[in-house]
């Protein structure tokens, strides 16, 4: 009876061996041969040519300068703001739910450091629910932490697309001179790339985690 | 191959990227890129996911640069983050999904190496070898590669897989047993060929 390819290996790596192997390996051709394959194998695979990147990929690693964040060590105070943070932002977002109804709330927060606050409505309880919503995405929004200085590109990108789109939404919702349909379908749409981001940016953050 | 033994990083240059000098941390990527991505290629099978594994490792190695100190193992630190981003993509639901939508390829046949002593014969042959790779289940590559190329103890994959090391020997065990089936290298022994006085 042969060695097993686990003893073979194991005689290849000159790792122990049980003794009656030993001595089959030492004494059988046929099974100093396949380690003798084993290793020429290994060899093989050891001199496969390395593969070099696409040469543009670099550039889809850094967006954002890194600052002098790198050399600062995060202390145990932030990481439980960071927690905290967190914990609201997702207990904001699952509270959110297509039923929602109530007054507006007002709006009393202060801009966010990535989209302006929610407008004013041009005719008031036009879209209560929505408004709501929408106020609500930006209280998440405004929990989660800063966006980490290097992310990946193609979040970046979408990130900045989802922005620009609130920003061309909130123009026209600031522009007065709309019919109740278009507003109901501005507001609509706005409630919508504000979940979004949202959820993109918390995948950003806990990707950097 | 070079690989991540050649990736070494001059102590200036760390403390540059450190700083947060981007330039700095281009010069960097330029001597971990390529091991990376090989690893990549090799562990995953996929050049989009060894793009995937280069991206992750490359932001990892920027943003926890400053907590590195051994500039020395610049290049065991920097193999140690893309191997275990390649593990994660091989855990990770959707590749597991993408895996079962493929055919067992348990009975496929011998994959034909080039023959001969002509120049093409080494690039067939390495080629044999690749497609024989490719044809094994993403774990028992993974396996191989850590154990067979990169040098890893089955204790070491087994705690990287959260496995056993009896796991990772049956992984390797296996794979070569296949490898030697896709290559058509197996012998014709069926009986013990003794030398004399034992066997």
């Amino acid at each position: 009876m042969h060695a097993t390819t686990e003893q073979l290996l194991s005689a290849r790596d000159g790792t122990s061996l049980p003794p009656a192997a030993e001595q089959h390996i030492a004494a059988c051709a046929a099974c100093r041969g396949e380690v003798q394959r084993l290793r020429s194998l290994q060899a093989r695979m050891k001199a496969m040519p390395e593969i070099r990147p696409p040469h543009d990929l670099w550039q889809t690693v850094a967006v954002n300068a890194v600052t002098t964040r790198a050399a600062r060590r995060v202390p145990w105070a932030a990481i439980t703001g960071f927690a905290a943070s967190f914990a609201l932002a997702m207990v904001l977002i699952l509270r959110m739910g297509p039923e929602v109804t109530g007054d507006p709330v007002a709006n009393s927060g202060n801009p966010t450091d990535v989209v302006a606050s929610t407008p004013a409505p041009a005719r008031e309880a036009v879209t209560p629910d929505l408004l709501q919503r929408s106020q609500r995405l930006e209280a998440a929004l405004r929990a989660l932490p800063a966006a980490p200085s290097v992310t990946r590109a193609s979040t970046a990108m979408t990130i900045a697309d989802l922005e620009d789109q609130l920003m061309l939404v909130d123009a026209r919702l600031s522009s007065g001179q709309l019919t109740p349909q278009q507003e109901e379908t501005l507001w609509r749409h706005r409630v919508r790339l504000m979940d979004s981001l949202v959820r993109l940016r918390y995948v950003q953050i806990n990707d950097a985690r | 191959m070079a690989g991540f033994s050649d990736c070494r990083a001059d102590p200036a240059m760390l403390a540059r990227a450190r700083r947060g000098d981007m330039k700095a941390h281009e010069v960097l990527y330029a001597s971990y890129g390529t091991p990376v991505y090989t690893l990549g290629v090799r562990m995953l099978g996929e050049p989009a996911l060894a793009e995937e594994v280069l991206q992750d490792t490359c932001i990892e190695v920027i943003r926890n640069l400053a907590d590195f100190r051994e500039d020395d193992a610049f290049g065991g630190w920097v193999k140690r983050i893309a191997v275990n981003k390649c593990l994660a993509h091989l855990r990770s639901a959707w590749h597991r999904k993408a895996q079962s939508l493929e055919p067992a390829g348990d009975d496929a046949p011998a994959l034909q190496p080039a023959s001969g002593d002509d120049p093409a014969s080494a690039v067939g042959d390495g080629q044999a070898l690749e497609r024989a790779l490719a044809e094994l289940s993403p774990t028992a590559r993974a396996v191989v590669w850590l154990y067979d190329v990169e040098g890893y103890t089955h204790q070491e994959i087994a705690d990287l897989m959260g496995k056993t090391v009896s796991f990772s020997k049956s992984q390797l065990s296996r794979a070569h047993e296949r490898l030697r089936t896709l290559l058509g290298e197996e012998q014709e022994v069926s009986v013990c060929t003794p030398l004399p006085s034992s066997c």
